[in-house]
């Protein structure tokens, strides 16, 4: 009988450990997928002066949004490499009204031909999008990163072993802005 | 095979033709050990109490057992067989929509100006074909003879245990025999075939043949796994050309000798690699973010990591290695996943096995049949055109697949690309 209460306790604390671990390596790879995220903001932070300054010749009636990305920027960057998950929420809302006013600024460059078709912007856009296409991979892989963690977390015995593996708080999921999700039309912006 | 079942077989999806597979391969082992073990328990019984009429029961058990999983096995692998079979016959030109119409573009065997050649093929082969025939007819008139004299000096010689190694004796020789014969004319026919025909087809779409002495850059597909090394597989027709601004090479593979005896069920899953296939490689102008394996049953790759993609059903039919989780997630959006699931329906094709790297996408499509492509069929068969028609459907449609390819990489954002034009052929227009 002790023999068997033994066992069963090993047993226990192995199924323990083994969770703990599990934890710890899916904090991790939200870490990882993190740190993918902020290279890839940072790509956009790099990029936005650049595109403001072609815009800014042409643009001059839109000088509250082009003051608005401005202070969004000024406002973001600091964020990066934030890695407390209960201020990560906040990083996600200002990048996510950073890529809405982005996508309007391009959506009101077509109605200017001569933007639009100069060499400097055709290819900051160009290197907009790809930058846009690498953040919606990273986010596509921070948030599977996520729901594996508050998978293995919010499962027994998860909830018991998530402190000691340093998870008190989950990490918010990064969703795509509702205007980016949605088509811009150009005309509500005229 | 009857064209209800081959329309049966078309209707599978890609995704469908490789569950299919999979639970096909799965069986010989599983079948393999319920035979083992369940004559196996009726013998630990008998080890462990010794009492020989407790175990006989099971040992009877046992051995009907080790009965049953071979019927169930040939019940199964006559279902199995039956879909497989129905393949037979099913070619790339599903992909291609029939008209009534002859097709008469230039190159195309419906093609006026093609008439001249085919006559010219044509003459030749009636006068092969009749060598070929006279050659088989004088084999059989020697086995007819020589056979039996041959079996009966083997018994009288050396006694009744040479019936079985006579009677191989015999068979080995006809075989060689037949092959001398009338190997040659086919040869020659397939020659002119090549020589004359093929190239008519080819230039349609701007293809030229690749000799066999001109390499086709395949060190990174061998090094991941994508393709046996060319000392498991012998390439067969080749041919490459320049298409909407980038190098398309199309070449199909099958197994060396050796491999083809190898490549059963019984190999381990993770030692497989699918030599039997038409390979497409696109050499585009632009570059992919990340170094990316997208493959059914290859060998762990060394220097990736796996990538765990969100789409369930594209998580069951592949495995995703990537050098760059974010950067390989670039390249795999939803939609390319979608795309790649979709991309071998309606053909014999399996889902493809992908490798990016750099500007150049290298994509391998197994058959599931035997069948070889671009070939010209038999001597002896004299529906010509009905072959040439085929293989020019055939390589519309591998062309199709090209642009299909190339509308994917074009289409991914992630991806840079240089110059290249784009045409409204897609997968839809096709349809």
């Amino acid at each position: 009988m002790t023999v068997f209460v033994i066992v069963l306790a090993v047993a226990a604390v192995g199924a323990l450990y083994g969770w703990y671990v599990a934890i710890v390596a899916a904090r991790n790879r939200v870490g990882e997928a993190l740190g993918g995220i902020d290279a890839q903001l940072q790509q956009r932070h790099d990029l936005i002066p650049n595109v403001l300054a072609i815009a800014r010749r042409f643009l001059q009636h839109e000088a509250s949004l082009l003051e608005e990305i401005t202070a969004l920027r000024a406002k973001a960057q600091p964020q990066i490499g934030q890695r407390d998950f209960q201020a990560i929420a906040d990083k996600f809302e200002t990048e996510a009204a950073l890529a809405a006013d982005m996508t309007r600024l391009f959506a009101l460059a077509e109605n200017y031909p001569q933007l639009t078709s100069s060499g400097p912007m055709i290819e900051a856009q160009r290197t907009y999008r790809e930058v846009e296409a690498s953040i919606a991979a990273a986010r596509r892989f921070y948030n599977n990163a996520v729901n594996s963690l508050k998978t293995r977390v919010e499962t027994f015995p998860g909830p018991v072993v998530s402190g000691l593996a340093g998870v008190a708080v989950l990490p918010p999921f990064y969703q795509a802005a509702d205007e980016a999700r949605s088509p811009v039309m150009a005309a509500d912006h005229l | 095979m009857s064209e209800p079942a081959n329309k049966a077989w078309r209707m599978l999806s890609a995704a469908d033709r490789a569950r299919l597979r999979d639970r096909g391969q799965r069986l010989p082992p599983l079948v393999f050990g319920i035979t083992l073990a369940i004559p196996l328990v009726g013998f630990l019984i008998l080890l462990a109490t010794g009492n020989l009429l407790l175990a006989l029961p099971f040992l009877l058990v046992g051995v009907l057992g080790s009965f049953a999983p071979f019927v169930a096995a040939i019940g199964a692998a006559l279902l199995f067989h039956r879909k497989f079979l129905a393949s037979r016959g099913v070619d790339l030109s599903a992909i291609v929509p029939k008209t009534d119409a002859p097709r008469e573009d230039s190159g195309h065997p419906d093609d006026p100006g093609m008439a001249a050649i085919l006559a010219e093929i044509e003459m030749e082969r009636v006068v092969l074909a009749r060598g070929f025939e006279r050659g088989e007819r004088w084999v059989k008139r020697i086995a007819v003879v020589a056979a039996p004299s041959l079996f009966a000096f083997a018994l009288w010689s050396v006694g009744a245990q040479m019936v079985v190694p006579a009677i191989i004796i015999c068979a080995g020789l006809y075989g060689i025999a037949y092959f001398a014969a009338t190997s040659r004319y086919q040869t020659r026919f397939t020659t002119l075939f090549k020589q004359r025909a093929l190239p008519q087809l080819l230039a349609r779409h701007g293809l030229a043949a690749i000799g066999s002495d001109t390499p086709i850059p395949l060190d990174r597909p061998v090094f991941f796994g994508l393709i046996a090394p060319e000392t498991r597989t012998r390439r067969d027709d080749a041919f490459r050309c320049d298409h909407r601004g980038a190098v398309v090479t199309i070449a199909e593979f099958v197994p060396a000798h050796d491999e083809r005896k190898k490549d059963g069920n019984w190999r381990p899953r993770k030692l497989r690699i699918p030599t039997n296939g038409l390979l497409l490689q696109i050499a585009y102008p632009g570059r992919v973010l990340a170094t990316t394996l997208i493959g059914r049953q290859l060998p762990r790759p060394e220097a990736l990591a796996p990538v765990r993609l969100e789409d369930p059903e594209f998580e069951e039919i592949f495995e995703v290695w990537g050098s760059d989780q974010i950067g390989s997630r670039t390249l795999l959006t939803p939609a390319v996943m979608r795309r790649l699931l979709q991309m071998a329906d309606s053909t014999d094709l399996l889902p493809p096995s992908v490798l990016v790297e750099g500007g150049t996408m290298t994509v391998l499509f197994e058959k599931t049949t035997a069948r070889d492509m671009f070939e010209p069929g038999k001597v002896t068969d004299p529906e010509l055109m009905h072959h040439l028609r085929k293989i020019a459907d055939d390589l519309d449609a591998v062309m199709g697949l090209a642009d299909d390819l190339l509308d994917m990489v074009e289409r991914t954002p992630g991806v840079r690309l240089g110059p290249m034009l784009c045409t409204p052929t897609s997968l839809e227009s096709r349809e």
